[in-house]
């Protein structure tokens, strides 16, 4: 069941995802063909306690800190262009391994540079996000980036929280200003 | 009125209801600048495949008179009179260049816009300066596209190539022509999709060898049966439920559906065949062709996802009305005629949620020249396939139904030859009934009309 979701989109997946244990995030998109600087697209996950902010900066999941501590949370590696057919950054998670005093997992998607370079969204060919249910391979949600989030830079993808023993998805799809740095600040991370 | 920044897009319907409006480009330069404001009008893969659809100072005008250049006037340099309507559906996207002709580059130019203007004025307008480039000597100002839906983007972006570039781009060729001169030679045509099978075959041989053996196997089975030389359009129509997902994933689909490419090239002189998804939806997914097979399916999967049930009946529609657009896809009552059959191979692995409209679609379908050719996966209830070969009230009994454990089940000439199984006398028994070999009806893709009543 992948669901193509435009601003506002909200999946609720206790039912459709039963025992989800695994996820994929994947962020993909088209290197530049015309010239001008290239398009680094970035994908971040905040682990956060329940005050809604990281417990420390290592909480922070993203191309220069690739793995969580407690091995919950692994970043595959940062592509700088989008060169590659599919997914160009993955991101996954093991449900089953992340502590117990994080509550909710926070996905985003940055573009690098996006103020220097003059980029947004729409800007990029064929960019979207996506999680997957990594056991079943089936795609639980998908944004299009490229042309439901052509004027940002930056967006909130989705939340993955804890509701009981399990776990669900709250797709979010907001735009957000000023850069991933920005948005670790907003979660607690202290950026240098 | 909205103002567009660059890189943003938006739903055409959004902007205007209307289909038929002009799109005006302007650009203020220096003293010495020339400019040469043009329209590509390219196809799913963003190639110009047809280059009648390159709208510029020499060919003002495509064909149907759907893209037009107007000149200048009413604050623009340049205007296109668009009408959507009118287009090919092969056209999917309408690019708006800017080539500086001449010395000098995008950044030495002062500013520009282009604008889209409807009956009742202009409803959007995407303005740039120079300092929003750089050394740039073509430029995409903005495109329509078509993506589930008519959409505008303000591109902004180009090539320091200049038209060189923006051609390469588009997949055409490369030209020579000195930048200073308007010489006759420029817009030269890019080469014309080969029409002769011999050419087919050598395409196969050189961009797609792994194809070469399935082709061979094809033409065994189709000896068989006397059609080595007939012509048909293709269409593979393909589940995306979810219990597919193991099929797609093991790239299965995608071996099957380099088989029934293998048949397209057979049949189909530009060696394509059409892709249709259906699950809870239809979709059109675009051609497979020899260019672009590698990894299709995969890539088609990743795009579309895969849906929560199974409608046959929606994309049985969907089906009818790409190939015979006059009916819509909807009730016939009438045969209609074609000079071309069209084949759909279609792979599912579970029951249909809308039984009675897809009787109702088989139905109206048999008065169309079109073969629905079922092949059921897996171990599942068949009950509407089952039921095919007794269904009444049909023109003509226009399908076929064979059950497989999984589509690499069966070897490539097993294949071959279950797919032919019937479609043989079907053909027989329309042409007799008239729905082939009579005039043609309605919008044509590229190469339908050179096929006059062969086989």
């Amino acid at each position: 069941m992948g669901i193509s979701l435009s601003k506002g989109g909200n999946v609720s997946l206790s039912k459709e995802e039963p025992g989800l244990k695994k996820i994929l995030i994947g962020l993909g998109w088209d290197p530049r063909m015309t010239d001008g600087p290239g398009f680094d697209l970035d994908a971040s996950v905040f682990m956060l306690g329940e005050n809604g902010k990281v417990r420390t900066d290592t909480d922070f999941i993203f191309y220069n800190q690739l793995k969580s501590p407690d091995g919950s949370v692994e970043h595959l590696g940062d592509n700088l262009t989008g060169g590659g057919e599919g997914d160009d950054e993955q991101v996954v998670v093991e449900l089953d391994k992340v502590p117990t005093d994080v509550s909710k997992l926070v996905l985003g998607v940055t573009i690098h540079e996006a103020e220097q370079r003059k980029q947004n969204f729409g800007m990029v060919a064929n960019a979207f996000i996506r999680i997957v249910n990594h056991d079943t391979n089936n795609e639980i949600a998908r944004y299009d980036l490229s042309e439901d989030y052509s004027t940002e830079t930056a967006m909130l993808f989705g939340e993955v929280y804890r509701h009981g023993a399990e776990w669900k998805f709250r797709a979010v799809g907001q735009g957000f200003s000023g850069g991933l740095g920005a948005m670790a600040r907003s979660y607690g991370v202290n950026v240098g | 009125m909205k103002e567009f920044v660059r890189g943003q897009k938006g739903r055409l319907s959004d902007l205007t209801p209307a289909e038929a409006f002009r799109v005006g480009v302007d650009i203020q330069g220096t003293a010495s600048q020339v400019f040469d404001i043009s329209c590509f009008g390219v196809d799913q893969d963003d190639r110009l495949s047809d280059d009648r659809y390159f709208i510029f100072y020499n060919q003002k005008t495509s064909p149907e008179g759907a893209l037009k250049a107007t000149g200048p006037g009413e604050g623009d340099r340049e205007s296109f009179e668009v009408d959507l309507s009118r287009l090919p559906s092969t056209i999917r996207r309408l690019v708006f260049t800017i080539t500086v002709d001449g010395p000098g580059v995008m950044k030495d130019v002062s500013s520009g816009h282009l604008r889209i203007v409807d009956s009742l004025g202009e409803v959007v307008r995407f303005r740039f300066r120079g300092e929003d480039f750089g050394e740039e000597k073509a430029v995409v100002a903005g495109e329509i596209y078509f993506k589930e839906a008519w959409r505008f983007g303000a591109v902004g972006q180009g090539f320091k190539g200049g038209l060189s570039a923006l051609l390469k781009h588009f997949g055409g060729e490369e030209i020579d022509a000195p930048p200073s001169s308007p010489a006759p030679s420029r817009g030269s045509a890019p080469p014309v999709p080969s029409s002769s099978s011999v050419d087919l075959e050598k395409r196969i041989e050189k961009e797609a060898p792994q194809l070469v053996s399935l082709v061979k196997q094809a033409t065994v089975s189709l000896k068989k049966v006397g059609l080595e030389d007939h012509r048909a359009k293709v269409a593979l129509c393909l589940d995306i439920s979810g219990s597919m997902s193991p099929l797609y994933a093991s790239g299965t689909i995608q071996s099957f559906a380099e088989r029934i490419l293998a048949l397209g090239c057979k049949f189909d002189d530009d060696g394509s065949i059409d892709i249709f998804l259906f699950g809870k939806n239809a979709h059109e997914a675009g051609e497979m062709t020899i260019g672009n097979f590698k990894g299709r399916v995969d890539r088609l999967i990743r795009k579309y996802g895969l849906e929560g049930s199974t409608f046959y009946g929606k994309v049985m529609s969907l089906i009818r009305k790409f190939y015979f657009p006059d009916g819509k896809g909807k009730e016939r009552a009438e045969p209609v005629s074609s000079d071309l059959p069209v084949y759909v191979m279609f792979l599912t692995d579970g029951e249909t949620f809308d039984g009675e409209v897809a009787e109702q679609q088989m139905r109206w379908a048999s008065f169309e020249p079109v073969f629905w050719q079922f092949m059921a996966v897996g171990k599942g209830r068949f009950g509407f396939l089952e039921k095919l070969d007794t269904m009444g009230g049909r023109f003509v009994d226009n399908a076929n139904f064979f059950n497989v454990d999984r589509p690499d089940a069966v070897s490539d000439d097993q294949l071959y030859d279950l797919l032919m199984a019937e479609y043989p006398d079907w053909l027989k028994l329309v042409r007799s009934k008239g729905l082939l070999g009579g005039k043609p009806q309605g919008k044509k893709k590229g190469g339908w009309f050179s096929w006059g009543g062969k086989s």
